[in-house]
C-alpha cells in the first residue's frame, strides 16, 4: 500500500469581507454623537447647562415678545405702541448668545477628543479626517443653525397667524422662509467654523472659548474704531474686520433691510463673509488632518 | 504546510521626533497568531505600533498590511482593530453605546448582533448599560477590546491591553486574546511587563532603545545568545564529585555549589553539557535528580538584551 504525500494547509482567519454600510452612515454616526455632545444629551445637568441656557437666551426673548404681542393684539391702542422686531433686527440681539454658545460649546466637540486621545479612535477607523471634522462641523452647525433659525421661525409663524388673512399673507411673504434660513446660515456657519478652528489649536476648552470671543470682540472693536475715526474706503475696509458686524449686515441684506455699517453693496458683504468662512474652513480641515494623522 | 503569509511587513522603518530617534531601522514580519512587541518603557513600542497602524508616518522605511500600504489608506481599517495605549473613550457613553459607536464607524451592517457578540466575548454583558466612567480600569480595557473587535477584524493591534487590569481580569483578557489568536487572526500585543507576555505570545519582537534587539520564540532567542553563558542547576547525589568530573569539560565556564548543596554550572553550550552530563554521572556513579536551566526565562533574555544593549 502506498501513501500519497500529504499537505496541511494554513486555514488562517477569514472575517466578514462583504458589504459594509456606506460612508454616509459612518459620517452619520459621528454627526449623531456631535449633536449629542453639543446639547449635552445623555449627560448630567452640568453638561446641558451652558447649551440650553444660551440657546434659551437666543430663543426666549422672541417667544416673550410674541406672547406680549398676542396679549396686546385685542387692545388696539396698546398694540400700536408695541412693535415686534424685524427679522433682521432680532439678530442684533441673538448674535450675542449665539456667539457665546459657539465659543463655549463647540470646543466640546474637538478639545476632549484631543485631550483624551480619542482622535486615535477615529484615525484607526475607515473614515478620513475630512469625514471626522466635516461630521462634527455639520453636527454643531445643525444645533447652532437651529438655534439661530428658531426665533425667526417663531416670529414668522406669529406674523402669519396674526395676519387678517394668513393665506394671502403667506402667499405674499413666502420668500421670508428661505431668507430666514439664509440668515440663520449667515450667522451659524461662520460661528461654527471659527469656534471649531479655535478648538483645533488647543486641548483646553476654556482657551478655545477665549480665542473665539477674542476674534469676535477684537474684530468688533476694530470695526467700531474704523467707523468713528475713518471715512470712506478706509473705514469700509476696516469695518470688514468685525465678523459679527459683517454677519448682521449680510442678514440685513438677505432681508432687504438697511445695513448699519458704511454703505457697501450687500452682496459684497455676503461674499466677504463667505470668503472668510471658506478660508477658516480650509484651515480647520488642514489642521484636523495634521491632528488626526500626525 | 504552506507557510502563513506575513500579515504585517515592516521594512527598515525609522521614526524620529524633533531630533529624537524613537524607532531606528526596524524590519520585521508578523504572521497570524499572537505576537508580542516587548520592551522597556521608552523603547519605541508604541511609536512602532502607531506606525504599523498608519497613525503616524515613518521618517524612513515602509509598512504594509495585507500587502497594502497602511498610511493614508482608511479603507484598510475595516480589517484592522487598533486599541490605543491610553483610554480613548467617551466617558459619558455606556459601554454598549461605545461599542455601538465603533461598530457604526466601522460600517457594521448587523449592529445589534455584532455589538452583543463583542461584549459577550469580553464577558461584560452584565455591565454593558453602565456608563464608562463608572467602570474600573480593567473593565474599561475589556470594553475597549470589545469595541476594537466589534467589526471582526483579522488583525488586532493592541497597545498595552493588559495595563491596569487586576490579576483576574488579566487572566481573562489573556484567555480572550489567546482564543482570538487561535482562530487564526494576527494579533500584536505590546507590553513592557514580562509576565503578561510569557504565557500569551507565540513570538516576540524585543525592542530596546528604538531598535529591534531580538525576534522569535524567546527560548530560541536565548539559545542564540551564545556570548552569554547559561546557568544550569543540577541536583545530584554527590555534588562535589560531579563538579570535579564536569570541570574537565571545555564547554564549562564555572561551577559552584550553593548553600543547599546544589550544583550551579555555567556553560556556553548547553546542548554539549546535556549530552555529556549523563555519561559523567554514570562514570562516577552519581544519581541525577534534577537538571534545570535557571535563566531560560523571558525575563532573563529581556534583562540581558536590555542591559547589554544599553551598555
Amino acid at each position: 500500500m502506498t501513501t500519497r504525500p500529504a499537505e496541511i494547509f494554513d486555514l488562517g482567519y477569514r472575517g466578514w469581507e462583504g458589504q459594509r454600510t456606506s460612508r454616509w452612515r459612518r459620517r452619520h454616526a459621528i454627526w449623531r454623537d456631535g449633536v449629542r455632545i453639543s446639547l449635552g444629551l445623555g449627560r448630567g445637568v452640568g453638561a446641558k447647562f451652558a447649551s440650553w441656557v444660551l440657546i434659551g437666551l437666543a430663543l426666549v426673548p422672541m417667544v416673550v415678545l410674541v406672547v406680549i404681542s398676542a396679549f396686546l393684539s385685542p387692545a388696539q391702542e396698546a398694540a400700536d405702541e408695541f412693535e415686534l422686531p424685524s427679522y433682521a433686527d432680532y439678530y442684533d440681539w441673538a448674535l450675542v448668545p449665539l456667539s457665546l454658545f459657539a465659543a463655549v460649546v463647540a470646543p466640546l466637540l474637538l478639545c476632549p477628543d484631543r485631550r483624551d486621545g480619542v482622535l486615535a479612535l477615529y484615525a484607526a477607523r475607515p473614515i478620513t479626517s475630512t469625514d471626522y471634522v466635516g461630521s462634527l462641523w455639520t453636527a454643531f452647525l445643525t444645533v447652532c443653525g437651529a438655534a439661530a433659525w428658531l426665533p425667526v421661525l417663531v416670529l414668522f409663524t406669529w406674523n402669519a397667524l396674526d395676519a387678517s388673512s394668513p393665506d394671502s399673507w403667506l402667499r405674499d411673504n413666502w420668500d421670508i422662509a428661505p431668507r430666514s434660513m439664509g440668515a440663520a446660515a449667515a450667522v451659524a456657519v461662520p460661528l461654527t467654523t471659527l469656534s471649531l478652528l479655535a478648538a483645533s489649536f488647543t486641548k483646553r476648552r476654556a482657551y478655545a472659548a477665549v480665542a473665539t470671543l477674542a476674534v469676535l470682540l477684537v474684530g468688533s472693536a476694530v470695526g467700531g474704531i474704523a467707523e468713528d475715526s475713518f471715512k470712506g474706503a478706509v473705514a469700509d475696509v476696516l469695518s470688514l474686520a468685525s465678523l459679527s458686524e459683517v454677519a448682521t449686515d449680510t442678514v440685513r441684506w438677505l432681508f432687504a433691510d438697511e445695513p448699519q455699517t458704511p454703505p457697501r453693496p450687500g452682496w459684497a458683504t455676503a461674499l466677504w463673509l463667505a470668503g472668510v468662512t471658506l478660508f477658516m474652513a480650509v484651515w480647520l480641515l488642514q489642521r484636523t488632518r495634521q491632528l488626526v494623522r500626525e | 504546510m504552506n507557510g502563513a503569509q506575513p500579515t504585517i511587513v515592516v521594512d527598515s522603518v525609522s521614526r524620529w521626533f524633533a531630533g529624537v530617534v524613537a524607532v531606528s531601522g526596524v524590519s520585521l514580519e508578523i504572521e497570524p497568531g499572537v505576537t508580542a512587541l516587548l520592551g522597556p518603557n521608552g523603547a519605541g513600542k508604541t511609536t512602532l505600533l502607531r506606525a504599523i497602524a498608519g497613525l503616524i508616518g515613518t521618517s524612513q522605511g515602509k509598512v504594509s498590511i495585507f500587502g497594502e500600504p497602511v498610511r493614508g489608506n482608511p479603507s484598510l481599517y475595516r480589517r484592522i482593530g487598533y486599541m490605543t495605549e491610553h483610554e480613548s473613550v467617551y466617558d459619558f457613553l455606556t459601554g454598549r453605546q461605545f461599542v455601538d459607536l465603533n461598530a457604526r464607524l466601522q460600517g457594521v451592517e448587523d449592529l445589534e448582533n455584532a455589538v452583543a457578540r463583542a461584549i459577550e466575548t469580553v464577558d461584560l454583558v452584565g455591565a454593558q448599560h453602565r456608563r464608562l466612567h463608572e467602570y474600573s480600569r480593567g473593565m474599561r480595557q475589556r470594553m475597549r477590546l470589545a469595541a476594537t473587535l466589534v467589526h471582526d477584524p483579522p488583525l488586532l493591534l493592541l497597545d498595552e491591553p493588559l495595563s491596569g487590569t487586576d490579576p483576574v481580569q488579566r487572566l481573562h483578557l489573556q484567555d480572550v486574546i489567546r482564543d482570538l489568536g487561535a482562530q487564526g487572526r494576527t494579533i500584536v500585543v505590546s507590553s513592557h511587563i514580562l509576565e503578561e507576555i510569557d504565557q500569551l505570545a507565540d513570538r516576540i519582537h524585543l525592542m530596546v532603545s528604538g531598535k529591534l534587539a531580538a525576534s522569535g520564540d524567546y527560548r530560541a532567542i536565548r539559545q542564540q545568545l551564545n556570548d552569554r553563558p547559561f546557568l544550569v542547576r543540577i541536583d545530584s547525589s554527590k555534588a562535589r564529585e560531579l563538579a570535579a568530573g564536569l570541570l574537565a569539560m571545555e564547554v564549562l565556564e564555572s561551577v559552584e555549589i550553593d548553600r543547599e548543596g546544589h550544583l550551579r554550572v555555567r556553560s556556553r553550550d548547553v546542548a554539549a553539557l546535556q549530552r555529556a552530563l549523563p555519561s559523567v554521572a554514570a562514570r562516577l556513579d552519581i544519581r541525577l535528580f534534577r537538571v534545570e536551566p535557571l535563566d531560560d526565562s523571558l525575563e532573563s533574555v529581556f534583562e540581558y538584551l536590555a542591559t547589554g544593549s544599553a551598555t
